[in-house]
C-alpha cells in the first residue's frame, strides 16, 4: 500500500451511498478498513482488490468455525467468482446486507428477505437454490464436531431436516427455510448498529 | 411487653433479611442466560465499549441519587413551612430518603415472577432493584457516620470518599461473588464420592459470599447474586441428575418460604413498633416517591434509548416505574437508624409505604400488565432448527465484524465462550475436555426435545406432523417380524379409544432409538468415570462406609464394562433393534436401579 494512498472520489462515494444505502461516513469507515486489508492492486484501473488470500490472512476469522463459508459469501456474486477478486463496490455491497433496517427507507439490498436469503447462500454450498441433507450435515460438523461423535452429529442433522423439511423432499428451500426461522428476530439479530 | 416484642423484632430481622437472600438466589440462577438480556441491544464498539458500559452505571447511580436529593429536599422544604408535626434536621431526612428510595429486590421477584413478564422487563426491572440495593446501602451508611461526625464537621474529603465507595462497594460485591462461584464450581468438581456434601456446597457457599461481603462492607446483595449467577453453568454439569434435581427444588422451597416469613414479619412489625402517624408526611412521602420515580425512570430510558437497538416504549417505562417496589429492606434499615426525634414518625411512614407498594401496587400490576399486553415470557421451547441457526448466525455475525474490524457485541460474546471452553469450563467442571467452543446448547436442545417427544408419543396422542423415518422403513423391509422393543417405564396398550396408527408407532421407534443410543452413550461414558452403586441407594449415613464400598464397585464394574463396550460400540445405532433391545432390557433395568425412572424425563421437564 504505498506512500500515497488512492483514496476514493466524491463521485464514486455518492454512487455507493445510492446503491448500498450506507451514510458517506459508513462508506468512508469501510474503506479505511479495506484498503487496510487489500493487498493487491489493479494495475490497469488502479483499484485495490481482495483475494481470497487476504481473507484467510484475517486472523480472528481463522478461529471462527464458519470462516471459509463466509469468505465464499463474498465471492458468491457471479462477477466476482469469474475474477476471484473483491472490489471495494462488492465489499460494500455484502456489507449492506448488515445494517439495520430503517422502516421508514426500506432498501432492496437490506430487506428481511435479503438478510434471510444471504444465511441462505452461506449454507447452500454448491449454490444449488436448496440444502440438502449432506451440506446441512457438513456445516453443523464444522460447528460443533470437535467434540461430539460422529452418530450424535448425524441424528441432529437428521432431526433437524425432519422438522425444517416440510415437503419432505430430503433437501430445504428457501422458503422453507423462511418458515423456519420466523419467530426469530432477524432484523435485530442480523445488524450491526454502527453500519448507518 | 411491647417493648420486648419490638427488641425481639429488631433482632431477628437481620437474620431473616438474610434469610430472603436465597429467595434472590433462586431468582438469579434460573435467570442465569436471560441475564445477558440486560447487556442485549447495547452493541458498542471496542473504543466505545467502555464508555457506554460505564456511562450506563453511571446513569443507573445518579437517577438514584437524584431520586433521594429531591425527595428530601421537597420534604425538607414542607417541613420547614411547619405541614409536618415533628421536626427534624437535613440530615436526618437525607437518612429517611435514602432507605425509602429504594427499590427492593425481593419485593420485585415476588411479584415479577407470578406475573411471569418477559425476561427482558423482568430483567431489568431486577438488575436495577440489584444496583439500588448496593447505592441505597452506601449512602445509608454513608448519611450515618455524616450524622454521627456531626454536620459541621464535614469536609470535602468526606464527600470524595462517600462517592468513591460506591464503586468499590459494587465492584467489591461483583469479585466476592466471582470468587465464591469459583471455589463452589471447584469443590463440586471433585466431589463425586461424597453426592450429599456437593449438594450442601451448593446452598451453603453463596451464603458464605453474603456474609463475607457484609463483613467486608460491600454489596452483599450484589455478591449473592453474581455468585448464583456465575456458579450455575459449571455446578450444573458437576452434580448428579438427582442432585441436580433436589437443588432446583429445595432452593424453591427455601426461597419461597424466606419471603413469606419476610412479609410475615412485616405484618408483625406493624404491631409492634412505637407507632407515630403523621398523615401529612405520609401522604407527602408517598406522593413524591411516586412522582419522583416515574420521572427517575422516563430520564433513565431516554438516555439509554440511544444506545440501544431494543429500545425500551412508554409501556415499558410505565411498568418499570409502576414495579419500584419498597420491601422489607427499607424496614430494616429504618428501624436500624439512630435514635433521632423523628425515628418513629419515619418507621411508622416506611411501614405505610411499604404496605402502599407491595399491597396496591404489588397486586394492581397482574391486571394492568394484561391491560397493556405486555408479552408474556413464552415458555416455549426453541425448536431444533432455530437452535442450530441461531448458533449458526452467531458465528457468522462475528466472522463478518472481524473482517469489518470492529469488535462487537458477537465477537466479544464468542471470545467470551472461546475462553469459556478452553479454560474454565475443563478447569472447574468433570469430564470437560478443552474445546474450542460450545456445542452444549445445541446438544441440550436436542435431548430435550428428542425426550419430550418421546414422551408425548407414548401417550399416544396422534400429532399434527409426522415424520416418517426412511430407516424404520428400511428395517422393516429388512426383518420381517417386528422388533420387540421392551422398555419397562412405557405402556402402549391401543385402547379402544385411542389407536395409534402405524405412522406413530413408526415415530415412537425411532424416537425410541434415538433415546436408546443416547442412553446407552450416556452410560458408557458415566460407567467408565464414576462409580456404580449397584443396588445402594445414592446417598447413605455413613460417608466412610461409602467411599469404602465405592472403591470396591469400581473395580467390579470396570471389569464388567469391559465386554459390554466392544459389543455396542460395534453394532453402532444402526444395528437391528432387536438386538438392541435385548441388550437395552439389561441396561434399562440397571438405569432404572440407579434412579427413580421419573428423573429420566426431568430433562425434558423445563430446566
Amino acid at each position: 500500500m504505498g506512500s500515497a494512498a488512492s483514496s476514493l472520489n466524491e463521485f464514486e462515494i455518492e454512487k455507493l451511498a445510492l446503491e448500498s444505502g450506507l451514510s458517506r461516513s459508513g462508506i468512508l469507515t469501510l474503506y479505511k478498513r479495506f484498503t487496510s486489508l487489500a493487498k493487491h492492486r489493479d494495475r490497469t484501473t488502479n483499484e485495490y482488490f481482495m483475494t481470497e488470500q487476504d481473507f484467510l490472512d484475517i486472523q480472528e476469522l481463522q478461529l471462527n468455525p464458519l470462516g471459509r463459508r463466509i469468505i465464499d459469501a463474498f465471492f458468491a456474486d457471479a462477477e466476482v467468482q469469474s475474477t476471484r477478486r473483491v472490489y471495494f463496490r462488492d465489499f460494500v455491497k455484502v456489507l449492506s446486507h448488515f445494517r439495520p433496517i430503517n422502516k421508514n427507507k426500506p432498501h432492496p439490498w437490506n430487506s428481511r428477505e435479503a438478510k434471510l436469503r444471504f444465511a441462505f447462500t452461506m449454507y447452500d454450498l454448491d449454490k444449488s437454490g436448496m440444502i440438502t441433507k449432506d451440506e446441512f450435515r457438513d456445516i453443523l460438523q464444522m460447528m460443533i464436531g470437535a467434540n461430539v461423535p460422529m452418530e450424535q452429529v448425524n441424528s441432529i442433522a437428521d432431526r433437524t431436516m425432519r422438522e425444517a423439511d416440510r415437503d419432505d423432499d430430503g433437501c430445504i428451500t428457501f422458503a422453507e427455510f423462511c418458515e423456519a426461522m420466523e419467530k426469530t428476530d432477524i432484523e435485530q439479530k442480523m445488524s450491526f448498529r454502527f453500519l448507518t | 411487653m411491647e417493648n420486648e416484642v419490638r427488641r425481639w423484632l429488631t433482632d431477628s430481622i437481620g437474620p431473616y433479611t438474610q434469610a430472603a437472600v436465597y429467595s434472590l438466589f433462586d431468582a438469579v440462577v434460573k435467570l442465569g442466560e436471560p441475564t445477558r438480556f440486560f447487556f442485549a441491544g447495547i452493541q458498542p464498539d471496542a473504543k466505545r465499549e467502555f464508555v457506554v458500559l460505564g456511562s450506563f452505571f453511571f446513569v443507573v447511580l445518579m437517577s438514584v441519587v437524584l431520586l433521594i436529593v429531591l425527595s428530601c429536599l421537597s420534604l425538607y422544604a414542607l417541613s420547614l413551612w411547619n405541614w409536618f408535626t415533628v421536626s427534624f434536621s437535613l440530615l436526618d431526612i437525607l437518612l429517611f430518603s435514602s432507605l425509602i428510595s429504594a427499590v427492593d429486590p425481593v419485593a420485585v421477584i415476588a411479584i415479577f415472577e407470578e406475573i411471569n413478564v418477559n425476561a427482558f422487563l423482568f430483567v431489568n426491572v431486577f438488575g436495577e432493584a440489584l444496583f439500588n440495593d448496593g447505592v441505597t446501602v452506601v449512602l445509608y451508611n454513608l448519611f450515618n457516620s455524616f450524622q454521627a461526625l456531626g454536620a459541621e464537621n464535614l469536609i470535602t474529603r468526606d464527600y470524595l470518599a462517600g462517592g468513591l465507595s460506591f464503586f468499590v462497594v459494587a465492584i467489591g460485591g461483583i469479585i466476592v461473588g466471582v470468587v465464591f462461584a469459583f471455589l463452589a464450581s471447584f469443590v463440586t468438581k471433585y466431589s463425586e464420592e461424597l453426592r450429599a456434601m456437593a449438594t450442601v456446597f451448593v446452598f451453603v457457599v453463596p451464603y458464605v459470599s453474603y456474609l463475607t461481603a457484609e463483613w467486608w462492607a460491600v454489596s452483599s446483595i450484589i455478591a449473592i447474586a453474581v455468585c448464583g449467577m456465575v456458579m450455575k453453568q459449571y455446578v450444573k454439569g458437576n452434580l448428579s441428575q438427582a442432585a441436580n434435581s433436589s437443588v432446583k427444588y429445595f432452593t424453591k422451597v427455601l426461597a419461597q418460604s424466606s419471603e413469606t416469613v419476610i412479609f410475615v414479619f412485616l405484618g408483625l412489625s406493624l404491631l409492634s413498633s412505637a407507632f407515630y402517624w403523621d398523615t401529612w408526611f405520609v401522604v407527602a412521602t408517598l406522593v413524591f416517591c411516586l412522582i419522583y420515580r416515574t420521572i427517575g425512570v422516563v430520564v433513565q430510558c431516554a438516555f439509554l434509548n440511544r444506545f440501544r437497538a431494543k429500545k425500551f416504549t412508554a409501556v415499558d417505562q410505565f411498568i418499570l416505574s409502576y414495579g419500584g417496589l419498597r420491601g422489607a429492606i427499607a424496614y430494616g434499615l429504618a428501624v436500624s437508624m439512630p435514635e433521632i426525634k423523628a425515628k418513629d414518625m419515619f418507621v411508622t411512614t416506611t411501614i405505610a409505604v411499604i404496605y402502599f407498594t407491595v399491597f396496591l401496587q404489588g397486586s394492581t400490576v397482574r391486571p394492568l400488565v394484561k391491560l397493556f399486553k405486555i408479552k408474556i415470557e413464552e415458555h416455549r421451547m426453541p425448536t431444533m432448527a432455530e437452535s442450530v441457526y441461531n448458533k449458526y448466525l452467531d458465528y457468522m455475525m462475528s466472522g463478518v465484524e472481524d473482517i469489518i474490524g470492529r469488535k462487537g457485541h458477537y465477537t466479544i460474546n464468542e471470545n467470551y465462550e472461546r475462553f469459556n471452553a478452553k479454560v474454565l469450563k475443563p478447569l472447574l467442571m468433570r469430564n470437560q475436555k478443552k474445546s474450542d467452543f460450545d456445542a452444549t446448547k445445541i446438544l441440550r436442545a436436542y435431548a430435550k426435545i428428542t425426550l419430550e417427544e418421546a414422551m408425548t408419543m407414548s401417550q399416544a396422542k396422534p400429532t399434527a406432523k409426522v415424520y416418517p423415518d426412511k430407516r424404520i422403513e428400511h428395517l422393516k423391509r429388512q426383518d420381517a417380524s417386528m422388533p420387540r422393543l421392551a422398555v419397562p417405564s412405557f405402556k402402549f396398550e391401543p385402547t379402544p379409544q385411542q389407536k395409534i396408527s402405524q405412522a406413530n408407532m413408526d415415530q415412537l421407534y425411532s424416537m425410541f432409538s434415538d433415546l436408546l443410543d443416547h442412553k446407552l452413550r450416556e452410560l458408557q461414558v458415566v460407567s467408565r468415570s464414576s462409580s456404580v452403586h449397584g443396588d445402594h441407594d445414592e446417598i447413605e449415613d455413613d460417608y466412610m462406609k461409602q467411599i469404602a464400598h465405592s472403591n470396591q464397585h469400581m473395580q467390579i464394574s470396570r471389569s464388567l464394562s469391559q465386554p459390554d463396550d466392544g459389543r455396542v460400540r460395534s453394532e453402532g445405532s444402526r444395528a437391528n433393534l432387536s438386538q438392541m433391545a435385548n441388550l437395552s432390557t439389561d441396561l434399562e433395568a440397571q438405569i432404572s436401579r440407579r434412579r427413580s425412572t421419573g428423573n429420566v424425563f426431568d430433562l425434558a421437564r423445563k430446566d
